[in-house]
């Protein structure tokens, strides 16, 4: 079966853009536009996540905050989470690294950097 | 007109180090923010702080409005002033300071309009702690006037403006992505099927487009604002600007339904013919941007008995009260909860500046979830 990641997007270009490369490593994508509509998805699913994605400029909670809210709890702190941020400020990696998130990346990135992070997640 | 301001931040910085005490005010000289050194005047002249909450700058000083208005005055014609003030809540004694003021800039809040800095004068005795020099408080807005927000650090000030570019960081980096990764992407793979090659291609194209427009709104807004811009004034026929914004947003309003009612007369005017068709444009797209699916959006020319009136009415989400005064401010966004609308909030300023400069009125009427109806009035006699 297919292994599944949680992207948090409101982008629709880069919604495809991750999707596609995420496919190609035979995963399966689901999608939210909101931290709020994720965190719903998150209560109800059974689905075992591997990797959560998340953007940090959403409507309405910001990707920091959902970050924080997935490591403090138990059903779901296990699961890394990747920052992406189109905003490249100290007080927003701190604010990542405090959040408990694995990886914060920059936008724009290069497609092989993100492909390797999420293979290096899964080896370890 | 003189645009001489400063910026916040810069003077904040300058007044962190150099002086002693800082008091922000609005136009009218009401306090909107402080560093706690005025507090500690207060305290030791046995009066609450709370009184600061209506306060007027004038009113903490030995100096009468009239001379006050003189100081407000030089600021707004030169920017910047520079004199002596003597502190005057306490009982015993006037504390004198040395003052330099300065006009700012209102990117980060419209309601501060005046920085002063105070030097006390080597002839007191009072000793100004460094931590509440330090230290900020923000008086609330009339919302929530009962009570006093504290702004526990100049590095809270220094976040205000992070968030603020922040938004231009955002609107800038993620088109960018979107480029970068799929042209990267076309790159590596260059057996992909032609569906989703083509939808690569055009997702660039329109985030190249994306990118471009950010870059030439804020390219605009530094000219217009800092620069003395001058209007490349020609004979224009109103109706072709109205119907080449109709015929360029077409294809974007599929969506929706989306009229145009003229005029028949042709009317020409004088007007420097980009800007003017840049200011239309900019109204037809909010409209666009802010009516959901199924909504109508409509641009129409006719005249009145002084004016002639381009107006654009949209069936959209509306813009509420509280944001009203606000939507013509360089890099203001009306907040919809739960929904992305893209960009930097330039539009708006953008179209009042190119109107103001033209002698154009701007006029609007809006209500939340029914919709809004811009006016630009064009007078018949300049």
């Amino acid at each position: 079966m297919k292994k599944t990641i949680l992207l948090v997007e409101d982008e629709k270009p880069i919604q495809v853009l991750i999707t596609y490369h995420l496919e190609k490593l035979n995963y399966n994508v689901i999608i939210k536009e909101t931290a709020e509509a994720a965190l719903e998805y998150l209560k109800k699913t059974d689905i075992l996540l591997e990797i959560i994605i998340t953007d940090v400029l959403l409507p309405g909670m910001n990707g920091i905050n959902f970050c924080r809210l997935i490591k403090t709890d138990p059903k779901t702190h296990d699961i890394p989470v990747v920052i992406l941020s189109s905003v490249d400020y100290d007080f927003y990696r701190q604010g990542a690294e405090n959040s408990g998130a694995d990886y914060f990346m920059t936008k724009p990135f290069r497609v092989k950097d993100f492909v390797n992070i999420i293979k290096k997640l899964m080896t370890e | 007109m003189n645009e001489k301001s400063f910026d916040l931040i810069e003077i904040l910085n300058k007044g962190v180090n150099e002086y002693d005490m800082i008091i922000i005010t609005d136009q009218n000289g009401k306090v909107e923010l402080y560093n706690k050194v005025l507090s500690q005047l207060c305290n030791s002249a046995n009066k609450d702080e709370i009184l600061l909450h209506e306060v007027t700058i004038h009113q903490l000083f030995s100096t009468e409005q009239k001379d006050f208005n003189s100081i407000f005055n030089s600021l707004e014609e030169k920017g910047q002033f520079d004199g002596q003030l003597n502190f005057s809540l306490s009982f015993n004694q006037k504390i004198p300071f040395d003052v330099k003021a300065y006009k700012v800039n209102g990117d980060l809040n419209q309601n501060f309009r005046y920085v002063f800095l105070f030097k006390l004068k080597d002839i007191t005795d009072i000793e100004i702690d460094p931590l509440e020099q330090k230290a900020f408080i923000k008086v609330s807005d009339t919302s929530s006037r009962n009570k006093i927000d504290l702004i526990t650090s100049y590095e809270e000030l220094e976040r205000l403006k992070e968030d603020f570019l922040s938004s231009v960081s955002h609107e800038l980096r993620t088109p960018l992505a979107s480029i970068i990764g799929f042209a990267e992407t076309l790159k590596n793979d260059p057996n992909l099927p032609k569906e989703i090659y083509t939808e690569f291609l055009d997702i660039i194209l329109t985030e190249g487009k994306r990118l471009a427009a950010t870059i030439n709104d804020l390219l605009d807004v530094s000219q217009l604002y800092k620069e003395k811009t001058t209007l490349q004034l020609r004979n224009v026929e109103l109706q072709k600007l109205v119907t080449n914004a109709y015929e360029q947003f077409k294809p974007l309003a599929t969506k929706i339904n989306f009229g145009i009612q003229l005029i028949e007369k042709p009317i020409f005017i004088q007007a420097d013919e980009n800007k003017l068709q840049q200011a239309i444009n900019n109204l037809v797209s909010n409209a666009i941007k802010f009516t959901p699916e199924g909504g109508q959006v409509s641009i129409s020319l006719y005249e009145i008995e002084n004016d002639y009136v381009i107006e654009v009415s949209d069936t959209g989400f509306g813009i509420p009260e509280k944001d009203r005064e606000k939507i013509f401010d360089r890099f203001y966004r009306v907040e919809r909860p739960g929904m992305e609308i893209r960009g930097v909030g330039l539009g708006l300023s953008i179209t009042k500046k190119i109107l103001d400069l033209h002698g154009y009125k701007l006029e609007f009427e809006s209500e939340v979830n029914k919709g809004s109806t811009f006016k630009i009035l064009i007078p018949k006699k300049l």
